[in-house]
Parts: C-alpha cells; sequence; structure tokens
C-alpha cells in the first residue's frame, strides 16, 4: 500500500462548510481550491482553518497555467506558497493545460497540442514550480473538446512523459478520461493501462454532462455509471490511491456527497478483497 | 518562449478565437463527421462567457434583478467584450463594472445604476477583508486620560466608507426584501459597511458628523485635532460627550482595529511586531 493513501475524500464547498464543523463527517480528508481562498480574511478563511483543524487536506489549482507561453506568473505562485505554508497540505495539485494568455484569462482548462515543444516546454516549468513550492506537486489530466492537427503522440503519452521528466506526480482524473474518450473517440481503457502506477498519488471523481455526440465536464451531476466502472480498473490497476469526490455546480447536499463517497469505498473494497486484503480492513 | 514558436502562435489563436476576434485557429483543429472543429470550438467560447456571466450574476445579485433579464443581458454582453478577464482570480473580474456603467453611453445616462454596483462591490470588499482582532470599550478606558488627546485609530480593513448621490441602499434594500424598489432619486448619502463579529456583513448610514470625525481619523489626526474641527458643528460643551459616545459605539459595532497614543497601543494583538 502507497505510504501516501489518505482514503477517501471530498472537495470542501462553500455550501458544507457549517455542516462539515458541526457534524465531523466520516470523511478522511478534504481537497480545497487554492483560488478560493487567496483571499485577506472572512467568513472562507475562518472555515478553512477551522476545518483543517479536523482534516488533512491537499490543495488543488485552477489556474496555474503551467502550460502557457506566458512567463510563470511569480505573485501568484508566492500567495500559493503562503496558503501552502497556512495549511501545509500533504500535497498540491494544478492542471496539465493552459488558462490565459498575454495577462488575459480564460477561466477554463485549455488543452495542449501534444508535442515535443509542448513536452519540453512544461518540463521546465513544473522544475521551476516544484522547486519554488518545495512540496509534492500533482498534475492532472483535463476534459477536452478539441485536438491540434499537429499533435505528434497520443494524450496518454504526452502525460506520461511530462510527468516522467519534470519528477512531479499524477492527478487522475477518471471522469476526465472517460470523457476525453467519447470526444476524441479512444478507448479509456488504453488510457489507464499505459499510465505507470508509480507516478498516480490522487484519483477525481465527477459527474459530467452527456450530449450523445460529445461529453461535457460540467461536475453538475452524480457520478454515472460509466465512471464507476472506469474507476473500478483503475483500483485494479493502481491499487489503493486518494480519491475524492469533485462537485463543483447544482451541489446536493453534504449526506448525499457522503453516500456517493460510500459507494467509491465499497468498490474499492471489493478490489482491494483480492488484491490488497491486509488493508480492507482499515478502509 | 518566442512569439515565433508554434506552441505560442497557437496559443495567441486561440485566445483571440475566444474573445471573438479571429477564428485561424480552426484550420489546426481536427473536426469528425459527428462534430465539426468548429463546433469543438465553440464549446469553449461558449464556455468563457457563460462563466463570466455567472461571476456577474453571483456578485451582483440585486443589481441583476434591478436591471431586469434584457437590460441584465446588455451590461453582461458590453462587459465581457469590454473587459476581458485580467486576474486569475474570478473574485476580481467585476472590479471595473462600476466605471464600466458610469462611462457606457447607454448606461452612463442612468448614474444610479453604477451607484448600486459600487455598492454591491463594496459589500464583497467588507466581505473578505483582512481579519484583524478588534479594540474593545475597555481598551479605550485602559488608556490614561492624560493620553487621550493624542488617540488615534485604526480602522478595521473591512470598514468601507460608501459615499452616493443616489438612493441606491434604499434601494438595494428594497430588492433584498423583495418589495417594490423606489424610484432613483439624487440624495447625498455616506454608509460605513464593514464585517461584524460574526462575520456577516453589515451596513448604516452616518450623519454628517461621524462622517466628519471618520475623515478626520482616518488621515491620521489626533483625537484633539478632530475634537477641533466637530466643534464647528456641535455646541463646544457638548463635543467632549458626542465624541466619547461616537467612539464607544464604533468600538461596540468592531469598526476599530487599534487605539493608539503617542506612548501607549492598545489592543496589541492587532500589532503583533510592535512592542509597547
Amino acid at each position: 500500500m502507497s505510504d501516501h493513501f489518505l482514503g477517501f475524500g471530498l472537495g470542501l464547498r462553500t455550501q458544507h462548510f457549517a455542516d462539515v464543523l458541526e457534524t465531523r463527517p466520516n470523511v478522511d480528508w478534504f481537497e480545497v481550491i487554492s483560488e478560493n481562498f487567496m483571499v485577506a480574511g472572512g467568513k472562507p478563511k475562518y472555515f478553512l482553518h477551522a476545518i483543517r483543524e479536523h482534516y488533512p487536506m491537499v490543495m488543488h489549482g485552477v489556474s496555474m497555467s503551467i502550460g502557457s507561453t506566458d512567463p510563470l506568473d511569480i505573485e501568484y505562485l508566492t500567495k500559493l506558497k503562503k496558503l501552502a505554508n497556512e495549511i501545509q497540505p500533504q500535497w498540491i495539485s494544478d492542471h496539465l493545460c493552459w488558462t490565459g494568455l498575454e495577462g488575459i484569462n480564460s477561466h477554463d482548462l485549455l488543452p495542449m497540442p501534444y508535442t515535443e515543444e509542448a513536452i519540453q516546454h512544461i518540463v521546465e516549468r513544473v522544475q521551476q514550480v516544484q522547486d519554488f513550492l518545495g512540496r509534492p506537486f500533482l498534475l492532472e489530466n483535463v476534459s477536452s473538446y478539441i485536438s491540434y492537427t499537429e499533435s505528434e503522440m497520443s494524450e496518454w503519452d504526452f502525460y506520461s512523459e511530462v510527468v516522467k521528466r519534470s519528477g512531479c506526480l499524477m492527478l487522475l482524473d477518471i471522469n476526465n478520461i472517460y470523457v476525453s474518450s467519447r470526444n476524441h473517440h479512444f478507448n479509456a481503457e488504453d488510457y489507464l493501462n499505459s499510465i505507470d502506477p508509480k507516478y498516480v498519488r490522487q484519483f477525481h471523481l465527477a459527474g459530467h454532462s452527456d450530449f450523445t455526440d460529445y461529453v461535457i465536464d460540467t461536475h453538475d451531476h452524480d457520478i454515472p455509471d460509466p465512471v464507476w466502472e472506469l474507476y473500478q480498473k483503475a483500483c485494479r490497476r493502481f491499487g489503493p490511491i486518494s480519491t475524492m469526490i469533485e462537485r463543483d455546480d447544482n451541489i446536493p447536499p453534504l449526506n448525499d456527497l457522503l453516500l456517493e463517497l460510500e459507494k467509491a469505498k465499497s468498490i474499492a473494497q471489493d478490489v482491494f478483497s483480492n488484491t490488497h486484503p491486509q488493508m480492507v480492513e482499515t478502509l | 518562449m518566442s512569439d515565433r514558436t508554434t506552441l505560442r502562435i497557437r496559443q495567441k489563436m486561440m485566445m483571440r478565437f475566444l474573445l471573438g476576434n479571429g477564428d485561424e485557429i480552426a484550420p489546426h483543429i481536427k473536426g469528425d463527421d459527428k462534430v465539426s472543429a468548429q463546433d469543438r470550438l465553440s464549446i469553449y467560447k461558449n464556455a468563457y462567457r457563460l462563466r463570466l456571466r455567472e461571476v456577474i450574476d453571483t456578485d451582483h445579485p440585486i443589481l441583476g434583478i434591478y436591471l431586469g433579464d434584457d437590460l441584465f443581458d446588455k451590461m453582461v454582453d458590453g462587459y465581457i467584450d469590454h473587459n476581458p478577464s485580467h486576474n486569475r482570480s474570478l473574485r476580481q473580474f467585476c472590479d471595473a463594472l462600476p466605471a464600466y456603467l458610469k462611462e457606457e453611453p447607454f448606461f452612463s445616462q442612468h448614474l444610479q445604476i453604477s451607484e448600486l454596483a459600487r455598492f454591491e462591490r463594496l459589500l464583497l470588499s467588507a466581505f473578505d477583508a483582512e481579519d484583524r482582532k478588534i479594540a474593545t470599550q475597555d481598551d479605550l478606558q485602559q488608556l490614561p486620560t492624560e493620553e487621550w488627546l493624542d488617540l488615534n485609530i485604526r480602522f478595521h480593513p473591512s470598514l468601507q466608507i460608501f459615499t452616493t448621490s443616489w438612493n441606491v441602499v434604499e434601494t438595494w434594500q428594497a430588492i433584498k426584501g423583495e418589495t417594490p424598489p423606489p424610484p432613483p432619486l439624487e440624495q447625498n448619502n455616506c454608509w460605513v459597511l464593514w464585517r461584524n463579529n460574526e462575520r456577516l456583513t453589515e451596513f448604516r448610514s452616518i450623519t454628517s458628523l461621524e462622517q466628519i470625525m471618520l475623515h478626520c481619523f482616518l488621515r491620521g489626526d489626533s483625537l484633539s485635532v478632530v475634537a477641533d474641527q466637530i466643534i464647528e458643528h456641535v455646541e463646544e460643551a457638548l463635543a467632549p460627550q458626542t465624541l466619547l459616545s461616537t467612539l464607544n459605539l464604533w468600538l461596540e459595532l468592531g469598526w476599530v482595529q487599534q487605539l493608539s497614543s503617542g506612548k501607549q497601543v492598545t489592543n496589541l494583538e492587532a500589532m503583533p511586531n510592535k512592542q509597547p
């Protein structure tokens, strides 16, 4: 079993702040969106610190823009490091994408062309970020709706190469793999099977919106069956990996998410009863 | 990275597309028989505008109701086109909205709209301003009376002053209470917004006398200078009591983070790096 297995967590959302603090739900850890807490003070910071006293946390960012050809934003990284010093997360993650250019932000996770040029560009930047933050750093695969004609390799080969050369780790979003597999007509299992388990530190689970011809990563629905099925396969391939549910819109009561988290735990337990029997009792 | 690299060129094309300034990116995107390259790109363009629209809607709920759907759409479209997001956090996206509404040819004919937007931004500023311990009435009592004339005040970071020529706070309150807003009316008002001890944002109108006192303390005047200023507005015999009761009120409301004279600072917790 990995030394870094945190168990089963949830994304900490404003709507659940008071509930979490009052009821102390059976959640092993929380993931927080870094940018939501890069404010001076007030309610968000109060709840962040109060909840941190009771739960391990990891920080997940959405705007590092590691793939952008703009210079790295040192002011942003400084704020990120300050927040990390405040809450001491187990690790920090962001996305394998770019989010803006020439000072303008798209507030979206824009995919990269899968080229050697892009790999070299990102690897250098990831190394700078890791040196600056001084903490474990994970990159997450994004959902995408476009692919570039100049791409020279598959998304999974691109992702693996960036991680291998830069020394960072993987936050594997199971839903994003499913969404992209539908949008770009590849086999999601090929993606999973190409990833080296030694790089995978965390899983994301989420829901999406299915428009038949394409799928959009909306995080506003329950986790659908195809994503649960892929998660089961991921558990078989990668073993116990810290897993969390990411819900960003149409947010249900905390108890609904706790039930979904129980389902994740149950799927993992079934898999590990064969592969990791010694750890099933601890889940 | 050089402007001539393929990656840089492609990212510039994509940003131009998202901002509605050209679709040179399209030939570099793969399409298929089910979803064309153009349709795939449109998913990103629509998401860009939708996301920013949601931010305006979330940050300015009362303004949205005040304007109604058509005018809100007009404002959203104009603002997004005019103000691409320059901040990584969406928290700052609408910071320029009051200025936009004040200058845009249509909306500038109705200045109360810009003022309503400005009021809602100040509510947000109070909501997530820096945390500081607040000074109390006990802190004031502890200050030796001979040092009172040198008293200076530092206000809590959440304190915001809203001076307006329109009745927009009354409009905000009416809509919040789900009653019809009053007609726009030009009237000079000064309000203070702050975050209370329960971390809830509050606001109250202040008198012209309080306004004078606030401005004097904010520019660093000591109590003796403030007293000289208010004597022009209240009877001299009543000035000490007026000053004291106002100070006590401010302390009770949580507006003050630190009281200090030249010799002494109270509420040392508010100044962790200073020694008495």
